[in-house]
């Protein structure tokens, strides 16, 4: 059955369309011009390989209320396995195909999934990621918190553009999105960690980590506070930077919170020697 | 009109008729209905199935997540839904975007239905899409192609393991998913190995592929059409 699996054109207005490429052409195209100048002959093979298995990845999913779906997102697991710059490029080229090729996502609202998956996904994902193994948190812990919090960055977004473009309010996507997506995330997590260790078992993982992904998200977090009169008329009554300011802490407070449960899962705490 | 049967020239028109669609203001049936008969002229003109009209409306229980705008756009109201009120902007509003988001996804399978992929990835080229994307995604789709054929090769034989006259354990399928899905990865990595061992034997040495670009859009039909699909949403 054919479902759409990324926003569709029509949920947003043009003019919130249009902003949206314009948010997410610029990280992307710095993207491609960092991982174009990368010089290692293997590595755009390991990012097709990569790009490949975050497609099959992103067909699991399932219809939500509100105006998209849950899916497996892939994201994380590109920005682990290959570094924040070079898995946005993998995710980019994921999406692209799926709207260009397949029909899935819109074009004009592409820019907004990109965005959602490829920018803050990704970023979201890579910059909590080596933040959780910096402070010495083993590596299964750090990218199962790392996938769960990418996810939910990235539904967070989504439901704040159909809020803002007066699809789809706050008060009904966020907790058919959210929670889907939040139990969807658990499943991301321990794939990522699975995929991980076979990725692993090849050799050990090449950190490419990029120092600017705290200042993105921070980037990303001011984005998502910017009043919703800029964008245009806003179909939730008194919605403006607070209790959007609220949900993004609710966000950073669920992260906190699976980091610390996925590292009691594993118990131990690697310190560094 | 061949130089706009080609993808390189269709992929623009495809935004353009888009872009229209989505400037269409809400309750203007009347261009609402001269799109469709654009779709319905296209889909003559393409001589194709029209599967993609019954496909496109699988978009239909999506925006249904649109209904709060029903009863949330301020308006005369039309009637009473429980305790909610319908108002007629917000009636309007709702069935303008069901019929964007069914020609615009009517539109795109429309095209998918006209070119196979490899086609449109020579578009891509066409139209000056960096090198590493267009590496990248004729790369992935090939994987994916190998990926399909491992995991159905995989499903055969997890099948003829579990012939047994009663169902396997939930456990034992679990297990089973998972071994696979690390084999299929371990698989899929091994092979991109031996793709790019094979592409560096064959004179590759990164950077973008080899191959020659097929010729881009005829711009000078595709801007004033372009520019035609956008304004038929506006004038007069």
């Amino acid at each position: 059955m054919f479902l759409a699996l990324h926003m569709p054109d029509g949920f947003l207005p043009p003019q919130l369309s249009l902003l949206g490429w314009l948010a997410a052409l610029l990280p992307i195209s710095w993207a491609f011009f960092v991982t174009q100048r990368i010089e290692d002959q293997q590595f755009i093979p390991r990012m097709a390989m990569l790009a490949a298995f975050v497609f099959v990845a992103q067909m699991f999913q399932f219809p939500v209320p509100g105006g998209s779906s849950a899916h497996l997102q892939g994201s994380a697991l590109a920005a682990i396995a290959l570094g924040a710059w070079p898995a946005v490029v993998v995710v980019t080229c994921v999406v692209a195909v799926q709207g260009l090729i397949l029909g899935e996502g819109g074009l004009l609202v592409m820019g907004w999934n990109l965005f959602n998956m490829a920018v803050a996904g990704v970023l979201v994902g890579s910059s909590l990621y080596h933040w959780a193994i910096q402070r010495g948190y083993r590596w299964q812990s750090a990218a199962l918190a790392a996938s769960w919090a990418s996810m939910q960055f990235s539904s967070l977004f989504a439901c704040l553009e159909l809020a803002v473009g007066g699809t789809s309010p706050l008060t009904l996507t966020l907790p058919a999105l959210g929670l889907t997506q939040a139990l969807v995330g658990l499943g991301e997590g321990l794939a990522t960690v699975g995929a991980l260790s076979v990725l692993r078992s090849q050799g050990p993982l090449e950190v490419r980590s990029s120092g600017w992904g705290w200042a993105i998200l921070m980037w990303l977090t001011g984005l998502s506070l910017l009043p919703p009169q800029l964008y245009g008329q806003s179909p939730v009554p008194g919605l403006g930077p607070w209790p959007v300011l609220t949900m993004t802490l609710g966000v950073a407070f669920l992260f906190v919170l699976t980091l610390s449960l996925s590292h009691r899962l594993w118990w131990s705490r690697e310190r560094p020697s | 009109m061949n130089a706009l049967r080609s993808p390189a020239s269709q992929l623009p028109l495809l935004l353009a008729f888009q872009l229209g669609v989505a400037l269409i203001r809400p309750g203007d049936g009347v261009r609402f209905s001269l799109y469709f008969g654009l779709l319905l002229l296209l889909g003559y003109l393409g001589r194709g199935s029209w599967g993609w009209i019954l496909r496109a409306c699988w978009i239909l229980p999506l925006t249904l997540c649109g209904l709060p705008m029903l009863f949330t756009t301020p308006g005369p109201g039309l009637g009473q839904l429980g305790s909610w009120t319908v108002t007629q902007p917000g009636l309007e509003k709702f069935l303008a975007f069901q019929a964007r988001a069914w020609l615009s996804l009517a539109a795109s399978l429309w095209l998918l239905g006209q070119h196979p992929a490899r086609q449109l990835l020579g578009a891509f080229q066409a139209l000056k899409l960096p090198w590493l994307f267009t590496a990248l995604v004729s790369m992935m789709l090939s994987y994916v192609e190998v990926l399909g054929q491992e995991f159905r090769r995989m499903q055969v034989a997890r099948a003829a393991r579990s012939a047994a006259s009663r169902a396997p354990s939930w456990r034992w399928q679990v297990e089973t998913v998972g071994h696979q899905a690390g084999t299929l990865m371990l698989r899929s990595q091994l092979r991109a190995q031996r793709v790019h061992e094979a592409m560096v034997s064959r004179g590759y040495r990164g950077g973008p592929l080899p191959e020659d670009p097929p010729p881009g859009p005829c711009w000078w039909l595709v801007l004033p059409l372009g520019v035609l699909l956008i304004g038929l949403s506006q004038w007069p």
